[in-house]
């Protein structure tokens, strides 16, 4: 079969009920439909999972994948994928996750893995170029993700990537987590499916390494990408703060919450307590995935003080004051990591367990539940008692094992939708009324939950100027020239219509396995996509026949989720948007505006909103789902 | 265009910079293979995660430096030989 460059041109298909390993090889011209990778994903995922399939069946897929340009020296570009059902939200999604996953599959010689089926005792897989075998876990099962990792890279090299789940997997928490190379996760569920089935890990490594169908063009733009990436006079910021290069920005447009999201935390108090002394204190290391210029993880250790010491490796380092630090005030920067590494290490997400905590809190502060309900126990913020629903939410005991089940189990039992701070049972990172840009619009629509697509931060904060969008957005071109006049008013833009084109962006950028963070994805636009595309697989694609493959990835990733039942009335903006935003400091409320703040918005501007999107989508506006058309239109559907 | 003149000087690496983006094992393989090929890169890159990644280059490497003209964070460089 003629190779096709970056595209490694197998597919891994692992049986565990039956101990059986196969590969098949990649359907080259089907996986170009929808680009591959996250595209390629998403319609194995259609073709894979039947609608109504509980997540813990064994029939159920583990679907991953590798970004096209992963394993190559493009800027930033290591993204892996794994495609499954989240048993919390019952959404079918893609979880993006960085480090070595991706590189090391594509290097080993697959583009996809499906794992199927369930051991009948504790295993993990071992990946190693076409050696690939199901080992026994016995030793391991009960260990914590830090453990695990580092018994596996010291038996198998530490160039092995070592995806694996902690006892909150083990024991099937809905919102458990699947954890990368120590610092990066397949977030922010999925640790459960893997425990269900007896897998607590996978080892990958690959030598093989990859190839170009155009060498020469395709380390050509490479070249000139680099070389933007090393001028970016952001850089050094990045690789030495990453995220928290952000965290003036962020606190002073009020992301930082507490009190159930209804108040911001006090600006004086998030610098005091969580500013960036706090970070250079304890920075000891900064790591990056594969290929990115401007790496921004890092390992951080803590000496001395009440806590004794400890470490720990973050992707995200502005995710601890943000979850356990503001919304369960547990003290300061020392004690809201501690409780995050605690949480990575028996494998629990914390962002959405914060938010879970921070809810039930208000429930219980509020008289709707009672200790009757918590199993006796105080709900109230603090460390103590977040730590103690850290461990029982892991060991599936008392209180822990009704957070354990995320919004839609709190809901189930205790109802009061409105004081829920969710999306398809995910918590958003980000506030409309603090910024309604497409990043606050993008978790609203987004298929799988409350989960901003890859956004480069282009309307996080208020701020920018009218004219500056249709400026920037021309740039990178993924708004088609007959819809320009529709996203851009005159007054600035249509954040539903500039988000319907956006996803396409968002999708080119996944399929590729190009990372979102602003360093990596403000080098790439869309005929630079389609120049890599070319001359990286060999398949000649225009920019804007890559944009309709986009198209065609992002409406098979819906129709999954169609299938599932979802629709229009889970697009839904949280009840407390529509409620102030306290700001007791700044002696002001937030309250739902469009992105200029001159117009405050009302359900029905919302809903006018959500008509906008679907129609760009050329969707069906009253039920918010791709219509028949659309379908044949993509080549889903046959007239 | 490769660097000539690699008697006098040998390349040195400072493992507490390496970032572990493995560009240099990237590009060193591509000069040799002109695939992305890490066996026939004359520099490995081990990133372990517990300090600082192991970096090694191979008896092989003939200190051509695109591994140090590549790496984004000066990990690597050149040191001439007779230097003390």
């Amino acid at each position: 079969m003629e190779k096709h460059g970056l595209f490694a041109g197998k597919v891994l298909w692992v049986d565990l009920t039956e101990g059986r390993l196969n590969e098949e090889p990649l359907s080259y011209n089907f996986a170009q439909k929808y680009i591959g990778g996250w595209g390629m994903n998403a319609r194995l995922a259609y073709d894979l999972i039947p609608a109504g399939m509980d997540a813990y069946d064994p029939e159920m897929p583990l679907i991953f994948g590798a970004g096209v340009l992963s394993g190559s020296p493009s800027p930033g570009s290591p993204k892996g994928f794994l495609t499954t059902k989240d048993a919390a939200s019952r959404t079918v999604y893609t979880a993006v996750g960085g480090l070595l996953f991706a590189t090391a599959l594509k290097w080993a010689g697959y583009d996809h893995m499906v794992i199927k089926g369930k051991a009948d005792k504790p295993v993990y897989l071992r990946v190693e170029d076409e050696d690939v075998e199901i080992c026994d876990a016995g030793e391991f099962w009960g260990r914590d993700v830090r453990e695990t990792m580092a018994v596996l890279k010291k038996r198998h090299g530490e160039s092995a990537s070592v995806t694996c789940i902690g006892p909150a997997g083990e024991n099937m928490v809905p919102i458990s987590m699947v954890f990368n190379d120590y610092l990066g996760t397949f977030g922010r569920s999925f640790g459960g499916n893997l425990g269900f089935r007896k897998l607590k890990a996978l080892v990958v490594s690959g030598r093989k390494g990859a190839r170009f169908a155009d060498r020469e063009g395709f380390m050509r733009i490479v070249d000139k990408l680099t070389e933007r990436a090393m001028k970016d006079p952001h850089r050094e910021k990045w690789a030495s703060q990453g995220l928290y290069y952000v965290f003036p920005l962020w606190v002073k447009a009020g992301y930082f919450t507490t009190k159930n999201f209804t108040e911001v935390f006090p600006e004086r108090e998030s610098f005091d307590l969580y500013g960036e002394q706090h970070f250079n204190r304890v920075k000891r290391r900064v790591i990056g995935c594969p290929s990115c210029i401007a790496p921004d993880k890092f390992m951080w250790t803590f000496e001395g003080g009440e806590l004794g010491d400890f470490e720990m490796m973050l992707g995200t380092p502005i995710d601890p004051p943000m979850s356990y630090g503001i919304r369960n005030e547990v003290g300061d920067f020392d004690k809201a990591c501690w409780l995050f590494a605690e949480s990575n290490r028996l494998g629990v997400d914390a962002m959405t367990l914060s938010a879970l905590i921070s809810h039930a809190t208000d429930l219980y502060q509020r008289g709707i539940i009672t200790t009757a309900d918590t199993g006796g126990l105080e709900m109230k913020p603090g460390f103590e008692s977040v730590k103690k629903l850290i461990g029982m939410t892991a060991a599936k005991e008392g209180f822990g094992v009704v957070l354990g089940e995320g919004f839609e189990g709190l809901i189930k039992r205790f109802g009061h939708p409105e004081a829920a701070y969710q999306i398809k049972g995910t918590e958003p990172d980000f506030d409309a009324r603090a910024s309604l840009g497409v990043e606050v619009f993008g978790s609203v629509v987004n298929p799988r939950g409350a989960h901003d697509m890859p956004v480069g931060g282009l309307t996080v904060a208020k701020g920018r100027e009218p004219d500056f969008f249709r400026k920037i957005v021309s740039k990178v071109g993924y708004v088609p020239e007959d819809a320009m006049d529709r996203v851009f008013e005159e007054s600035g833009f249509n954040v539903a219509r500039l988000t319907a084109h956006y996803e396409n962006w968002a999708t080119i950028l996944n399929c590729l396995g190009v990372c979102f963070r602003m360093q990596n994805s403000s080098l790439y636009n869309l005929e630079v996509a389609a120049e890599l595309y070319s001359a990286g697989t060999g398949f000649k694609k225009e920019p804007d026949e890559l944009l309709k493959d986009a198209e065609r990835a992002y409406n098979v990733y819906k129709m999954a989720n169609v299938r599932e039942g979802f629709d229009r009335k889970d697009d839904r903006f949280p009840e407390k948007w529509f409620q102030p935003l306290r700001r007791p400091d700044k002696g002001e409320d937030m309250v739902l505006t469009d992105y200029f703040g001159r117009k405050d918005l009302t359900r029905e501007d919302v809903e006018k909103l959500l008509d906008d999107y679907y129609e760009e989508k050329g969707w069906d506006v009253v039920r918010g789902v791709p219509t028949r058309g659309k379908l044949i239109e993509l080549g889903l559907e046959t007239e | 265009m490769l660097d000539t003149n690699k008697k006098d000087r040998r390349i040195v690496v400072d493992a507490t910079k390496c970032q572990c983006c493995w560009i240099c094992v990237m590009r060193c393989g591509l000069r040799f293979d002109k695939t992305i090929n890490p066996r026939a890169a004359k520099i490995r890159v081990s990133p372990y995660y517990g300090c600082w990644p192991d970096i090694q280059l191979t008896e092989e490497c003939d200190s051509c430096g695109i591994c140090v003209r590549h790496c984004p964070t000066g990990a690597l460089a050149f040191e001439r030989k007779n230097a003390a």
